[in-house]
């Protein structure tokens, strides 16, 4: 292996080596549930997927997919109504979504881009405390991307708020920041603390 | 799967794990949906390392991937210092999170590093899990909330303070990144992750510190995986942990 891989030179080789490796990947994903531990690839005992979860299905099914592409549309629609700011809002990516119990996904998490940056808006963010969504009315400044948590069971949004960039570094006074309107009506301590 | 069997095929995941680590050219398209952390030894080394930290100090639940390796000269006192009070970026991490753990295992010989300017001798004899809290940023106060960005430096205490000594990379600090979206007193939403996009802000960071020298994206560790969202439990907050990375570490030179 070389250490320094130098950039923008992607040769026939390349490539090559790259389709090898997604073999390789495959064939590693494939098999870690039966190797010894003497070998291993460390791994929890409680854990079917490597990651500490249990979980038997990773990925979102076509249903799943369209679920969630069809919320995500009604969400758009939705957000610029009460934003026009928002105009241009487009769904960019959608992700499957787990706890730490269930064995297959238990929703998406849609990834919403705006056109060009929004300057200043007022926007309701949401938070998931126990099993309430709450909704956090916050001004939010140079906005970008939004993310949205969306549950299959009972078709609620659990999570609703700024999306980082990798930009943001290179200009800090341009990330994009959230006030909340009223910070104390939510002080809580199960959202407190330091990670 | 028989059991007869199980050796042989052990032994050829081991050994896709280590050709996958040795191809330099994994990108996003190749991504599984997700990745278990394995251990990885760099080339022509024979420190060992878990390409993901640890919720718990043993294997079970991930953190964060491995996102930087340094070298050189690194120390993780020399890191810490270098984000705090060295780089000359608008963002300073100068403020400590939470521990996490990071499955190590160096080798039981004795080590003597001759690379660069590398002069210790290390004992090369730790194995199990090495605990750490980071660096990150963390001002906030029922105000205006940004994501910040944590590190957290994984290092057994060796003779040259805390680094792996290495006879090919010089004295070594494994680093894994993600943002947090945290205020201190709950009056905001809270989401964790986004570990590319941390390791650019760190990037950004260390390229302003005099004498690193910051190869970005320079190591395949075979850890990236599609993006995937965890909602964990934490005290009654179910707290999204946003996960996805391209599996590309970036080498830092530290004299």
């Amino acid at each position: 292996m070389t250490p320094h891989h130098p950039s923008g030179r992607r040769t026939t080789a390349n490539i090559a080596v790259a389709a090898v490796a997604v073999l390789l990947g495959a064939g590693l994903v494939s098999c870690t549930s039966d190797v010894p531990d003497a070998v291993q690839i460390r791994r929890g005992a409680d854990s079917r997927d490597g990651v500490g979860l249990r979980l038997t299905r990773t990925a979102l099914t076509t249903a799943e997919q369209s679920e969630a592409s069809t919320f995500a549309e009604s969400y758009v629609v939705e957000l610029v109504g009460k934003a026009p700011q928002l105009t241009g809002l487009a769904v960019d990516s959608i992700a499957p979504v787990f706890d730490e119990v269930a064995p297959e996904p238990i929703g998406a998490m849609v990834r919403l881009v705006v056109p060009a940056v929004v300057a200043s808006v007022q926007l309701d963010l949401i938070r998931l405390h126990d099993s309430t969504p709450e909704s956090i009315p916050s001004t939010i400044t140079n906005l970008r991307a939004l993310d949205v948590i969306y549950l299959f069971v009972g078709e609620r949004v659990i999570h609703f708020g700024i999306e980082p960039q990798p930009t943001d570094a290179q200009d800090p006074k341009a990330a994009t920041a959230v006030t909340p309107i009223d910070p104390n009506s939510h002080r809580n301590p199960a959202f407190g603390g330091n990670e | 799967m028989t059991t007869r069997a199980a050796p042989a095929l052990g032994v050829v995941c081991l050994a896709l794990t280590l050709m996958v680590a040795s191809v330099g050219d994994l990108r996003s398209h190749d991504r599984p949906p997700l990745n278990a952390p394995t251990d990885i030894t760099l080339p022509g080394d024979t420190i060992t390392f878990s390409t993901y930290d640890f919720r718990q100090s043993g294997v079970g639940g991930v953190d964060w991937p491995v996102a930087f390796v340094f070298t050189g000269n690194a120390t993780v006192a020399k890191v810490v210092d270098g984000l705090c009070t060295q780089t000359e970026h608008a963002w300073r991490y100068c403020d400590q999170g939470g521990p996490m753990f990071l499955y190590a295992d160096e080798s039981p010989t004795v080590i003597s590093s001759s690379v660069g300017s590398g002069t210790g001798t290390g004992t090369g004899g730790f194995t199990g899990f090495l605990s750490n809290a980071g660096v990150k940023r963390f001002a906030e106060d029922c105000t205006t909330n940004m994501f910040t960005a944590h590190m957290r430096l994984y290092a057994p205490k060796s003779t040259n303070g805390q680094s792996f000594v290495s006879a090919t990379f010089g004295n070594v600090v494994i680093a894994t990144v993600h943002l947090d979206f945290q205020d201190h007193t709950g009056c905001s939403a809270r989401i964790h992750g986004f570990p590319d996009v941390a390791e650019q802000w760190f990037i950004e960071a260390m390229r302003t510190i005099d004498g690193w020298n910051v190869a970005p994206h320079a190591m395949a560790l075979g850890n990236a995986s599609d993006e995937y969202v965890v909602m964990r439990d934490l005290s009654g907050a179910m707290v999204p942990h946003v996960y996805g990375n391209d599996g590309m570490a970036t080498q830092v030179v530290v004299p």
